[in-house]
């Protein structure tokens, strides 16, 4: 039997949500979510459902967002950054910018890993199990993951130390 | 502990997974060694600067995404896919049923009217009203009723037919 996906839809756009920050856009990713779970379970229902659905949403996200930068012109270079720190508000969709570019150059284990621990809470145990890997691989995915996140915000604290 | 050991525990440590028993030698090495303290604080704050990203206040199961979601294909979300390769065979079936619903109907009727040669015959459309014409195939149209009026139909149409060619 064809599992739902009414179940995980909350969970599809709180994860886009976090990522991209808008309402509608969204409800857009949750939208082309759902349809890449409906033909990939006309041919085979994935087996770990949450985390094929977590993977798909966040490369779905960074898509989005990186339509989005290329559309606006938002794409966060030190120069940028250095600009709209002066304002003294928490710029968060340079913020969100950064997290997707550093999460661009994650494999699709390292980002599932990131956000299933950074937004949903889950043990090193639970993911393991999700993901059908050690508890030691999933650490260490997680390690790089961050560090990969902090290299990208590196440069955006780096600029505002210079400003 | 080394640096190398360190490493694996960072992980547990930034994930809020450490072991009670693990966190004296881990905080140890932190106030001892400056490089992985640094490395430590780096990774902490952009854990916490992610965790600003906060999850989104409304309910998404609200109206709006469910009219998405119904909006794509409702039918692949409950109904089964060969239910719309029989869309056509409902089409025919109901018809058909519709069909010998109503001939059961006027049959059930003309069945439980038995006396219906006695009624008076409206004249037939089509048909010259010759008197004496007209009173033959009004006989003959209560003749056929009364032998069988499932074929009261057929001979309406058939004298309605050639019975004003012969008048």
């Amino acid at each position: 039997m064809k599992p739902s996906f009414e179940p995980f839809a909350h969970d599809v756009y709180s994860w886009a949500y976090r990522l991209l920050g808008r309402h509608h856009d969204a409800l857009d990713v949750v939208q082309d979510v759902y349809l890449k779970w409906d033909a990939k379970c006309g041919s085979e229902a994935p087996t770990q459902p949450r985390g094929w659905l977590r993977r798909v949403t966040v490369n779905r996200s960074i898509d989005a967002l990186r339509r989005r930068s290329n559309e606006l012109s938002l794409r966060v270079v030190p120069q940028s950054v250095a600009e709209t720190a002066t304002d003294g508000g928490l710029d968060l969709e340079s913020l969100r910018a950064d997290v997707a570019s550093a999460m661009d150059k994650l494999t699709d284990a390292q980002r599932g890993v990131l956000v299933a621990k950074v937004y949903d809470t889950m043990t090193f145990a639970e993911i393991a199990e999700e993901q059908q890997l050690s508890v030691s691989t999933i650490k260490t995915h997680y390690l790089r993951a961050v560090r990969a996140v902090r290299d990208r915000l590196r440069r955006r604290w780096g600029s505002e130390d210079e400003s | 502990m080394k640096c190398e050991d360190f490493e694996q525990f960072m992980a547990s440590a930034l994930g809020n997974e450490l072991a009670v028993g693990d966190r004296p030698a881990f905080e140890n090495h932190l106030t001892h060694c400056e490089r992985c303290r640094l490395e430590y604080e780096s990774l902490q704050s952009s854990l916490e600067t992610m965790k600003m990203l906060s999850a989104p206040l409304q309910k998404v199961a609200d109206p709006e995404l469910e009219q998405r979601l119904k909006g794509l294909r409702p039918q692949a979300m409950n109904r089964p896919r060969h239910f719309h390769r029989l869309r056509g065979l409902r089409y025919a079936a109901g018809i058909l049923v519709a069909f010998t619903c109503g001939y059961a109907f006027h049959a059930v009727l003309l069945l439980s009217n038995p006396s219906s040669s006695q009624l008076p015959t409206p004249p037939l459309p089509g048909i010259v009203h010759n008197d004496e014409g007209s009173k033959s195939f009004q006989a003959a149209f209560a003749g056929t009723h009364r032998q069988d009026p499932r074929r009261t139909d057929l001979a309406k149409c058939m004298i309605a037919m050639f019975g004003a060619k012969g008048n």
